[in-house]
C-alpha cells in the first residue's frame, strides 16, 4: 500500500526505510512517524512520549493521534493474520526484497 | 491528556459494548476474560482467575503476546476441545483489544477498564456453512486474506470492520491513495502500517 500510495501520488520513497530507520524513505516526517510506531509497539513507555510529542510538533496533535490509531489497527490486523496462518500475498516478493526482508 | 475526537470515543464505546455483549460462541462474560486474560499475558501481569476451558485462555494468551502461531499448534487446541470456529472468535476478541490498547497507550492515556462484567445470553452458535478451509488454519468464505479472514463468524467481521474505520480507513476509502485523514496523507499512513507490521513481523 506504501508504494502504491507513493506512486499514485509521485512521491519517490525508499522502502528500505521502512526496515532500516537510519535510512531516509522519502515520506514526509517519516523518522518522527517510525519513531513513534517503534515506541508503541515495542511498549517503551519512555520513549513514547518523547516521540509522541515530537510527532505533534512534527503534524500536529490530530494527525499524529491518527498515526496512533493506525499502529493500534495494525496490531489488530498483525494478530488476525498471523492467527489464521495467512502468509504473504502473491506478488510481495519483490517489495519484500526492496524493503530488504523475506517473505513466508 | 489528548482529549479524543467523539469518532474515537463512540468507536471505542461500541467496541466495549460488543466485548460485553455474547457472541456466537462465547458470553459476553467469557468474551471480558479473554480480553482480561489477553491483556494481562501482554502486560506481563498474572493472568486473571477466569471460568474458561484450558485451550481457550492458551489461545487468547498466546495469540496476545506471540501470533506467530502454526498449524500444529492451532490443531492442538482443536484436539483438546476448541474448535475452529470459537478460535476464531477468541482471535478476533483478542486482536481488537490489542488495537484499542496501543491505540490508548501511544496517545499516553490510560488502559480502558474493562467492562465490570458481561452478558451471560448463551451464544448463537451459528455456524457458516459456506466457510471451509481454504489454506489458513481456520475456515473462510472465500481465498484467505483480510477481508474474509473472520467470515466463519460473520458478527465478528463486522466488529473488524467497524474498528478498522476508526483507527486506519474503511473499506470504501481503501481504494483511495490520495486519501489525507486528519492531516495524515495516505503515504504517511502507510508508512506507520508498514513499520508496525515488520516491527510484529507479520507474513502479510
Amino acid at each position: 500500500m506504501l508504494r502504491a500510495s507513493a506512486d499514485h501520488n509521485d512521491v519517490t520513497v525508499d522502502l528500505a526505510g521502512i526496515r532500516d530507520a537510519t535510512i531516509d524513505s522519502g515520506v514526509p516526517h517519516g523518522h518522527a512517524l517510525i519513531a513513534l510506531t517503534d515506541a508503541v509497539v515495542l511498549r517503551d513507555v519512555d520513549e513514547r512520549q518523547i516521540a509522541f510529542g515530537a510527532l505533534v510538533g512534527a503534524v500536529g496533535e490530530q494527525a499524529a493521534v491518527r498515526a496512533a490509531a493506525v499502529a493500534g489497527n495494525f496490531e489488530m490486523m498483525n494478530r488476525l493474520l498471523d492467527g489464521i496462518g495467512v502468509g504473504a500475498p502473491p506478488g510481495a516478493a519483490p517489495i519484500a526484497a526492496e524493503i530488504g526482508v523475506s517473505v513466508w | 491528556m489528548i482529549e479524543l475526537a467523539s469518532a474515537y470515543t463512540e468507536g471505542l464505546d461500541r467496541e466495549w459494548a460488543r466485548m460485553s455483549a455474547s457472541g456466537t460462541w462465547w458470553t459476553g462474560a467469557q468474551r471480558v476474560a479473554l480480553a482480561a486474560a489477553a491483556r494481562a499475558a501482554r502486560e506481563g501481569d498474572e493472568l486473571p482467575d477466569v471460568d474458561l476451558p484450558a485451550p481457550a485462555v492458551e489461545a487468547a494468551v498466546r495469540l496476545s503476546v506471540d501470533p506467530h502461531v502454526d498449524q500444529a499448534w492451532v490443531a492442538d487446541l482443536v484436539a483438546r476441545g476448541l474448535a475452529l470456529e470459537p478460535y476464531v472468535e477468541i482471535l478476533a476478541v483478542v486482536s481488537r483489544i490489542a488495537a484499542v490498547d496501543t491505540f490508548l497507550f501511544a496517545i499516553g492515556h490510560q488502559q480502558r477498564p474493562l467492562p465490570d462484567e458481561g452478558s451471560h445470553t448463551e451464544p448463537t452458535r451459528e455456524l457458516v456453512a459456506e466457510a471451509t478451509i481454504q489454506g489458513a488454519f481456520v475456515p473462510t468464505t472465500g481465498v484467505p486474506f483480510p477481508p474474509t479472514a473472520l467470515t466463519a463468524v460473520p458478527p465478528e467481521g463486522e466488529a473488524l470492520g467497524d474498528l478498522h474505520t476508526v483507527l486506519y480507513l474503511s473499506m470504501f476509502d481503501m481504494g483511495d491513495q490520495a486519501l489525507v485523514r486528519d492531516d495524515l496523507s495516505r503515504i504517511q499512513i502507510e508508512l506507520v502500517a508498514a513499520r508496525t507490521s515488520l516491527l510484529n513481523d507479520c507474513g502479510y
